[in-house]
């Protein structure tokens, strides 16, 4: 197997946006507790009354603009978080998604100043609650003024005005974009989860698992996913689209924290490691048939085990047999010699055999 | 349901592959303790009735996996219960 590249680190904001996040929160705290500040029965400078009057004054003309941008901010989060409801926090990171709230904030900016122009009269708090939310669904809407009837919603015997078009393009757009820049994240979280779990056996548990531990799917979906998954390991399904497609399998169901917290898992990384690892086991098989023969796995039995039914079943399993091949016979005596005295005396065995300056006439080394 | 009948060691495989999940024969033949050429004669009877899915991995030692399908679940479920109500 080729070494395990890094496991990328879950992306976190850079230190200077974190640093201008703070210096806004704090310059807005400042703003508000001098704006509450009692001047009027403390002495204060000359200048702070003035300077506040004109603060207030600066607020009460932003302060709508400030309305209508979080709502539409918050508009066009939902709509991307209801989009890619796997990776949400890795689609609002992306550039088309920043693109996407900037447009609906200078929409909303845009349908403000002209409500404010037509409507002066207008109490400020009604309009920014009725462009903030208003404009945001008539933007999306599609007006039908006449259907036949009887006729089918959609049809073509439908007299519509769709507002709702020119945005539908732009968001289409802004998806398609936002799922490409993605592609890249996931194919290489897919890449590290086939370094990590090569066998089909694996990824197969694991993406099974994945599907039956998700608390949000109805027994429908679940069933649906399963039979999906059940397509991939049989045999007409090419082996190597079998484990990309099992591997997304896990990435869609588990999202990409899951999937960093299954390779961290495999790394040994932290609390949460497992007990003796199933890629460990298996190298260990892989280790005995290289470098024994069906005789020499026989004999190493008889070395490290004095149960008389393991040294029958070993002997059993090695006597040669025209239903299986001598492949099979030898993984499934360094399976069952795993199983029956551990891995820590195979492993012994194995390092001894390695210090050997030639290996024994029945154990060839074949890799 | 489709009445079937299944020996023991079939049962035994299918228990098995239910309680640990994916795996290569070898690995279902060192957990059951039944043979390598046994073990590879009753997948394949298993597979030929559908409740094993039986494929190439060329990752895994003896360059094969096997696991259980849904079928296969449902019919231990139904067992299981049907053992549990003739007890009681």
């Amino acid at each position: 197997m080729t070494p395990l590249p890094p496991v990328p680190a879950p992306q976190k904001l850079s230190a200077s946006t974190r640093l201008g996040i703070f210096l806004l929160a704090l310059v807005v705290i400042v703003g508000c507790l001098f704006l509450i500040f009692p001047s009027d029965r403390i002495v204060t400078p000359d200048w702070v009354p003035a300077i506040k009057s004109e603060l207030r004054a600066a607020l009460t003309v932003v302060s709508p603009y400030l309305g209508v941008a979080l709502l539409s901010m918050i508009v066009a989060i939902a709509e991307l978080a209801s989009t890619f409801p796997t990776y949400p926090r890795e689609a609002l990171r992306t550039r088309w998604a920043r693109v996407l709230i900037l447009v609906n904030v200078g929409a909303a900016f845009l349908a403000l100043i002209i409500a404010r122009v037509t409507m002066p009269s207008v109490n400020p708090v009604l309009l920014v609650i009725g462009v903030g939310v208003g404009f945001q669904a008539i933007i999306r809407t599609r007006f039908v003024l006449a259907r036949a009837m009887g006729g089918p919603e959609g049809s073509d015997d439908e007299v519509s005005l769709n507002l709702g078009w020119l945005y539908e393009q732009f968001q289409h757009l802004c998806r398609t974009q936002i799922d490409l820049e993605l592609m890249k994240n996931r194919r290489t979280a897919v890449i590290h989860l086939l370094q990590t779990y090569p066998t089909i056996a694996e990824l197969y548990d694991i993406a099974y698992y994945t599907i039956i531990a998700r608390a949000t799917l109805t027994p429908e979906e679940e069933r649906a996913r399963v039979e999906q998954l059940q397509t991939l390991i049989d045999p007409k399904a090419p082996e190597q689209f079998a484990r990309n497609s099992m591997a997304l399998t896990i990435l869609e169901n588990g999202g990409p924290a899951y999937v960093e917290l299954l390779l961290s898992q495999a790394m040994g990384g932290g609390e949460t490691a497992a007990a003796p690892s199933r890629a460990s086991q298996e190298e260990l098989v892989w280790q005995l048939i290289n470098n024994y023969s069906l005789d020499g796995l026989v004999d190493l039995t008889h070395k490290l085990s004095d149960d008389p039914k393991v040294r029958e079943w070993v002997s059993q399993a090695a006597a040669a047999n025209q239903d299986t091949v001598e492949a099979t016979q030898k993984a499934s005596i360094a399976y069952f010699l795993l199983q029956q005295v551990g891995q820590r005396k195979v492993q012994q065995a194995l390092d001894e055999q390695a210090k050997r300056p030639s290996a024994p006439a029945n154990s060839p080394p074949d890799a | 349901m489709k009445k079937i009948q299944l020996e023991d060691k079939e049962l035994q495989v299918l228990q098995t592959l239910e309680e640990r999940g994916a795996m290569s024969p070898s690995q279902v033949s060192a957990s059951t303790w039944l043979l390598p050429g046994e073990t590879l004669t009753v997948l394949k009877s298993l597979s030929t009735e559908g409740l094993v899915l039986l494929r190439n991995d060329t990752y895994s030692p003896d360059g094969m996996v096997v696991t259980i399908t849904q079928n296969a679940r449902s019919y231990l479920s139904y067992t299981s219960t049907s053992i549990r109500r003739k007890k009681e």
